[in-house]
């Protein structure tokens, strides 16, 4: 039967293939009235329809394919543990009861536009990348143990992780830190800082290199990443020049602290400046402090 | 061709079709296609569509009329029109979509989406390959594995007619 169909194609084939007949704005257009299934179906048409779906402008993840999906993650534990989302705005309906199994959730170019609950009761490791609007996001995940966030020029909404008692893992990459009007940024970083007893390694970015000086950073982390970043090279050296800048954290706030990694900012020489930093005196004997002199990718 | 008069109280543009035939019809009718009322603004009054075949530009002629003339009261017998017009073939329906895209008629081209995506709806892959006249260019290997990694869309039955 499927053979007979494909000889059929083929002696019509002298009639040109529509996608490149029909302009692709009229072809997305189908396909964005279509319910996300179907489109998703036309992967199989042929080579050149193999991505068309995925790249439409514009995708409305229905009821009833959220359905579908929560219904899944009801049934079947492997299927929905992991979830990834990218590239959309994301509206769940109002009954959205949230993911009950999910483990890991990577949400990435996400746009939030309206107040967002998710809730994740399993949910372990959270990935926000390149998203809008992050601070209508609350997450409630009270077992979360790896937070990764990672944008130049969006800011987050931290008060819903201020729960996350079983937090190991924060990396907070390009991302400034929306604060309460009554406190500056570094006293909202502070104040999760302070809530999250189990975090074991901190990766931030040279934004941040400020809080190594501000005795908060959690007993238990044993490693801090600092990333470099080209905006604020000249900010970011002067800072770790600052007497005592790299003093910290010291025995009593951070008796766990082995070491301290630097990375080199982009397009910047960090040998000379790097050498001298690990020569500074520190406070915490144990703490090592590496300057990674890799050029910048 | 209209009367001396009515063009004095009307102003009336010239269609050109891509297979050369030329209709008059009024300025009022035509600036519902964005492509046709910003020539208008610019001040033409001929204008040539060399994407639009004659069999189209008929069809489409007749639609812009029909809306022109849109009033509260015969809201029921637009709707019919408006049903009559996309019961057609699919080729007639890409035809058209090309030339409600290319005169930039967003109404008619939503309807005409809407229609294509509601009768592609639920048909096989072999059913669509046909109707959009796709020569699959995947071996049977490829096709089963891609159909395997995107297994959910392809639960359910298939309709495997061509209308």
């Amino acid at each position: 039967m499927m053979n007979q169909d494909r000889e059929s194609v083929a002696v019509e084939g002298d009639i040109e293939d529509r996608i490149s007949v029909l302009p692709r704005n009229v072809i997305d257009c189908i396909l964005e009235l279509l319910p996300v299934k179907e489109a998703a179906k036309t992967c199989t048409l042929s080579k050149s329809w193999r991505y068309v779906w995925s790249e439409l402008p514009k995708m409305v993840l229905d009821y009833e394919f959220c359905d579908e999906l929560i219904e899944e993650s009801e049934s079947n534990s492997e299927g929905s543990r992991w979830l990834e989302i990218a590239s959309c705005s994301f509206k769940p309906p109002s009954s959205f009861l949230g993911f009950p199994n999910l483990v890991t959730l990577r949400l990435a170019s996400i746009t939030f536009s309206e107040s967002c609950v998710i809730k994740a009761p399993l949910l372990a490791n959270l990935i926000l990348n390149c998203c809008d609007g992050m601070q209508y996001l609350n997450i409630v995940s009270p077992v979360l143990k790896s937070l990764n966030v990672c944008y130049r020029h969006s800011y987050i909404a931290l008060n819903c992780f201020m729960n996350c008692k079983n937090l190991r893992d924060l990396g907070l990459v390009f991302a400034e830190v929306v604060d309460n009007p009554n406190h500056n940024r570094r006293s909202t970083l502070e104040n999760l800082l302070v809530s999250l007893p189990a975090l074991e390694i901190l990766l931030l970015d040279s934004l941040f290199i400020e809080f190594l000086i501000a005795e908060v950073v959690p007993s238990n982390v044993y490693l801090i990443l600092v990333k470099g970043t080209n905006d604020n090279v000249e900010a970011f050296l002067k800072c770790l020049k600052t007497p005592g800048c790299l003093q910290l954290p010291s025995t009593s706030s951070a008796p766990s602290l082995l070491r301290i990694f630097i990375e080199q900012p982009i397009g910047f020489d960090f040998r000379n400046a790097g050498h001298k930093l690990s020569r500074l005196p520190r406070a915490s004997p144990k703490a090592e402090l590496v300057c990674d002199l890799r050029v910048g990718s | 061709m209209a009367s001396t008069t009515e063009t004095k109280q009307k102003k009336m543009l010239i269609l050109k079709s891509a297979d050369n035939d030329e209709f008059e019809i009024e300025e009022s009718v035509g600036v519902q296609s964005e492509t046709i009322k910003n020539l208008v603004e610019d001040g033409f009054t001929f204008v040539p569509l060399p994407n639009v075949y004659t069999k189209a530009l008929i069809k489409i002629i007749d639609y812009l009329k029909k809306h022109a003339n849109k009033t509260d009261s015969n809201d029921e017998e637009i709707k019919t029109f408006d049903k009559d017009f996309v019961n057609t073939t699919f080729d007639d329906l890409f035809e058209l979509v090309s030339a409600a895209n290319y005169l930039h008629i967003s109404c008619l081209m939503n309807m005409l989406c809407q229609t294509i995506a509601d009768r592609i709806k639920d048909k096989s892959p072999e059913a669509v390959r046909k109707i959009f006249h796709i020569n699959c260019d995947y071996t049977p290997e490829e096709e089963a594995k891609i159909r395997k990694a995107n297994a959910q869309a392809f639960e359910g039955q298939f309709d495997e007619s061509l209308d």
